[in-house]
């Protein structure tokens, strides 16, 4: 639902002269570019508890973002209201990067930004009904309806908690360059958490969520959120905790794609390749993990959570093959990273909003199908551990120690799934568990989760993966 | 002081003009912050940033039905189309009755210029510029700091950034508050590379409600420095049950589950471990535990008023293991039947305490390894969880070999997974050498019988 230029610039009350006098002002004391990111944001949200929806929210955020680059270094400041004066003391104080306001800066190193590439003819969320503009009732039957069938069909619920949140962004864009970017994006969340108790007392809690870029119209049934949240209930009364240590790992399609993300994703921002904190720097054209592996990095795939037309750098959407046949074909850059390395942006330069200034970031990271028969995996472990169902994971960049939580999985044993377990901690290294994939499954599935990744600032993401059989992983246990 | 009289002003506006659109009660809470960040990069000025924040955030009560809702744009005209919004929004919703303002009684009546708590440093507007840049200069490592035998350093960010953040609370029970807090941190976040080719990364931080007692910029950078030399030979190691001392630094990640699930919310979810344990004993003997919003004068997050406008108390919330209070604020005491304590926690605190027998004056990190002679010594977490309803954990690990109570070789790639009861109740010490820059007091700890997997 992009709209005319007219529109934005009514939202944030600047015409083109506006953007070139703080553009100006912005470079008055030096810089090599700058550029303007406006941002309107209003977030509606509810929640249900008991059965009953008794609470709700609505917010909205407004500013402008200024950044001043005087080579890579980054001078930045924001206004929250589009009052001349707000907005050109907002400029001059990001100015300050360039020399005259902070005395002993030292010269930046005269780099010039790469033109980001012409925008492209794209809508990778082509949303027809506005979140602003739908009554939060309209939300409520889809909850009821959710809430009544989870409970009809599992009468061991003893607590269900739902949210629905919904936001739309307008944004601006404009840089010495000249470039003018316009951008509407939807964005819709709905979570359900639940805690189950059985007739010995036992208790598990579950849940799931579903998130896309798209409007009312693109909502999930109430029937696909109970069986997200059902699935494999049996199973998580009964899991326990495996025992430790060194083991094969099959990661079950879709949600494992958190290996990709934190294994190698994070790694590849080049941000931390150009400071020459990462693992992975210094390796462009190496072969990175078994030949046949294609890991992507993807802005376009329509509604996806991670998609944008444009990166918060205006840059145009685009997908981005990070290993290529098993080589290190790209990393992922913002434009000072790019200009850094001669490269042209790949359109990963993303903020949480207009008061953050934009790094090297994911969008939705997977790897491509293998030839391999899912089945076939579990096969050919002896002794090991299935695991599907993810809650969080970090990385250390510099040793590219990774670790990921799994809620939920099974053991391995003799070729087949055995026991239920739960709630244990993997650990790995990056290059050393890429060179570890052994097989890889034909069965590749995106997780259109709720993921968000925290790198000071959170940004929505997303993961896939086939199946994959990694041979050694460290696993927590007793 | 940074909120003004007109600021104050306008969410007044917001609590009457709710009034005046049919809200039974209304509550809003103004929010103004100022903050100045400072990196340098390998010793070059690499980002400075500037930013001022103004919200405010509305709870309203219309009909038995509650909302919460915020904006920042905060002209009249914008406001009144805000407010009744929000009204409408409102209105959609299910009746809850138990939603309302705290009573009024319960309010605190004392925070009239903010510095009641003695959090503002003075001398934070004379801060400027070229300051800010020197103190994080003052971080810079040194020659000698800068490649060592079998390593050289490869990338350095010295951090610097001051703030000012300010909370003024009205409601539609005539109750007005206010607090101010200044902030000031530094920070280094380097790596190292060895002759092999290992990359190393550590960081090291400090803050503090006042410039003067921030530590030396320099002993950040030190510190960083020797956690990543550390790190070189790091390795696995055999796995098995095993005393484990975490560093105070990394001692809230086992704290913090216990702490969430003393929360009313937690509680009335039934994602909480500790739900029905009220007066119960859970874990050892030895473990107390305090909030000291009162008498924290000075200290980060002491505070005369919670998020509601209630005044604070002093309360023991653990004590020789025993649940002694939740966390409740005015909706879930009132959802639970027990009464209300606070919205919040403030200024967490655990009491020093030990098994050994004795506990010297200097009973910290270094004292604990001696006395728990072999094991682990936990220094850092890497990811992880704890499932909020069993209490069942599992966290990446990184730290040294204890060895006959001296730090030996250090270990990673490794992982502790246990049951966050089981682990307080293997509790065998806790130091008195909480982190003064936290909010939390947490000492280092020491505990028995931990699983380790590697």
């Amino acid at each position: 639902m992009i709209k005319d230029k007219g529109y934005y610039l009514d939202i944030f009350k600047v015409d083109g002269a506006m953007l070139d006098r703080l553009i100006a002002t912005a470079l008055s004391s030096g810089g090599s570019y700058a550029d303007l990111y406006f941002e309107y944001t209003t977030y509606n949200e509810l929640s249900m508890t008991d059965s009953s929806v008794n609470r709700g929210g609505f917010h909205e955020d407004y500013g402008v973002g200024i950044r001043v680059l005087d080579g890579e270094k980054t001078g930045y400041a924001y206004s929250e209201s589009t009052v001349p004066a707000d907005m050109l003391a907002a400029a001059k104080a990001a100015s300050a990067i360039a020399g005259k306001g902070m005395g002993a800066v030292a010269a930046g190193k005269g780099r010039t930004i790469n033109p980001a590439q012409a925008p492209a003819d794209c809508d990778f969320y082509p949303w027809t009904e506005s979140w602003r503009e739908c009554p939060n009732s309209n939300l409520i039957p889809l909850m009821a309806e959710t809430d009544r069938l989870i409970r009809s069909r599992e009468p061991r619920v003893s607590k269900l908690n739902l949210r629905f949140s919904a936001s739309e962004s307008d944004v601006l864009m404009y840089n010495s360059a000249g470039e003018l970017r316009w951008d509407s994006r939807p964005m819709y969340n709905f979570a359900v958490s639940a805690v189950f108790t059985d007739g010995k007392g036992r208790n598990v809690s579950g849940g799931g969520s579903r998130s896309f870029r798209k409007g009312f119209e693109g909502l999930p049934t109430a029937a696909e959120m109970a069986a997200l949240v059902l699935k494999d209930l049996d199973m998580a009364f009964e899991a326990k905790r495996p025992k430790g240590g060194r083991m094969p790992v099959v990661m079950g399609a879709g949600a494992s794609g958190i290996l990709l993300h934190e294994a190698m994703g994070h790694a590849f921002e080049a941000d931390f390749i150009r400071k020459g904190s990462s693992i992975f720097k210094d390796r462009l054209g190496e072969m990175i993990c078994p030949a046949g592996i294609n890991i992507v990095d993807d802005g376009t795939i329509a509604g996806n959570r991670g998609s944008g037309n444009y990166d918060d750098e205006g840059v145009a959407g685009r997908k981005t093959y990070m290993v290529r046949d098993g080589r290190l074909e790209s990393y992922l850059h913002d434009r000072i990273s790019a200009a850094h390395f001669g490269v042209e942006p790949t359109g990963n330069g993303r903020r949480e909003d207009f008061r953050c200034d934009p790094l090297p970031r994911m969008r939705a990271t997977y790897m491509e199908n293998g030839n391999c028969k899912p089945e076939d995996l579990v096969a050919s472990v002896r002794k090991g551990i299935y695991v599907d169902e993810f809650s969080n994971g970090q990385v250390r960049i510099g040793e590219g120690d990774f670790t990921f939580f799994v809620k939920r999985g099974r053991l391995i044993e003799n070729g087949r799934l055995t026991m239920p377990v739960k709630d244990i901690n993997i650990i790995g290294n990056g290059p050393e568990a890429l060179r570890h994939i052994e097989m890889v499954g034909n069965d590749a599935a995106m997780e259109d989760a709720s993921w968000t990744c925290g790198k000071g600032q959170s940004v929505p993401v997303s993961c896939g993966m086939p199946s994959v059989l990694v041979s050694g992983l460290t696993v927590g246990g007793e | 002081m940074i909120i003004s009289e007109e600021e104050k002003d306008l969410a007044r506006f917001c609590v009457s003009e709710a009034l005046r659109q049919g809200a039974s009660q209304a509550r809003a809470s103004l929010n103004k912050s100022v903050s100045d960040q400072c990196s340098l990069l390998d010793g070059e000025t690499d980002k400075l940033s500037h930013s001022t924040d103004r919200s405010v955030y509305v709870d309203l009560y219309v009909d038995g039905r509650y909302g919460g809702y915020s904006t920042n744009r905060l002209d009249k005209e914008s406001l009144i189309r805000f407010i009744a919004r929000c009204m409408e929004a409102t209105r959609l919703l299910e009746r809850d009755a138990l939603r309302c303002l705290p009573d009024a009684a319960l309010c605190e009546k004392n925070a009239l210029k903010g510095d009641e708590m003695g959090l503002y440093d003075s001398g934070y507007e004379k801060v400027e510029g070229a300051q800010r840049l020197a103190l994080a200069r003052a971080g810079l490592p040194s020659e000698s700091q800068k490649s060592g035998e079998g390593w050289k350093l490869v990338s350095c960010e010295n951090n610097y950034g001051d703030s000012l953040e300010e909370l003024y609370i009205c409601d539609s029970n005539s109750s007005e508050m206010i607090k101010i807090e200044s902030g000031f941190a530094i920070s280094c976040d380097l790596t190292l590379e060895t002759d092999s080719g290992k990359l190393c990364e550590a960081f090291s931080w400090d803050a503090s409600p006042f410039l003067e007692k921030l530590e030396d910029p320099s002993a950040i950078t030190a510190k960083a420095l020797e956690r990543a030399i550390a790190k070189m030979e790091a390795g696995r190691c055999r796995g098995g049950m095993k005393k484990m001392v975490v560093d105070r630094e990394a001692a809230s990640t086992l704290f913090g589950p216990l702490l969430n699930a003393l929360y009313g919310d937690a509680i009335y979810n039934g994602s909480s471990f500790l739900k029905d344990k009220l007066g119960e004993k859970v874990f050892s003997e030895l473990l107390y535990v305090d909030d000291l919003p009162r008498s924290s004068y000075g200290h980060s997050g002491a505070r005369l008023f919670d998020g509601e406008g209630c005044s604070t108390a002093d309360r023991t919330l653990v004590a020789a293991g025993r649940i002694e209070n939740y966390l409740l604020n005015t909706y879930y005491a009132a959802k639970l039947g027990l009464e209300r304590s606070c919205a919040g926690v403030s200024v967490p605190r655990i009491r020093p305490c030990s098994s050994f027998g004795d506990m010297p004056g200097r009973w910290d990190c270094d004292a604990l390894v001696r006395k728990v002679r072999n094991g682990i010594l936990v220094t850092g977490f890497n990811g992880g969880n704890c499932n909020a309803t069993t209490g069942d954990f599992s966290y990446g690990v990184e730290g040294f070999r204890i060895r006959n109570g001296k730090v030996a070789e250090p270990v990673g790639e490794m992982l502790v997974t246990g049951n966050i009861c089981t682990l307080w109740q293997n509790l065998l010490a806790a130091g008195n050498d909480p982190k003064e820059a936290t909010r939390w007091l947490i000492p280092s700890l020491a505990f028995d019988k931990v699983c380790f997997a590697g």
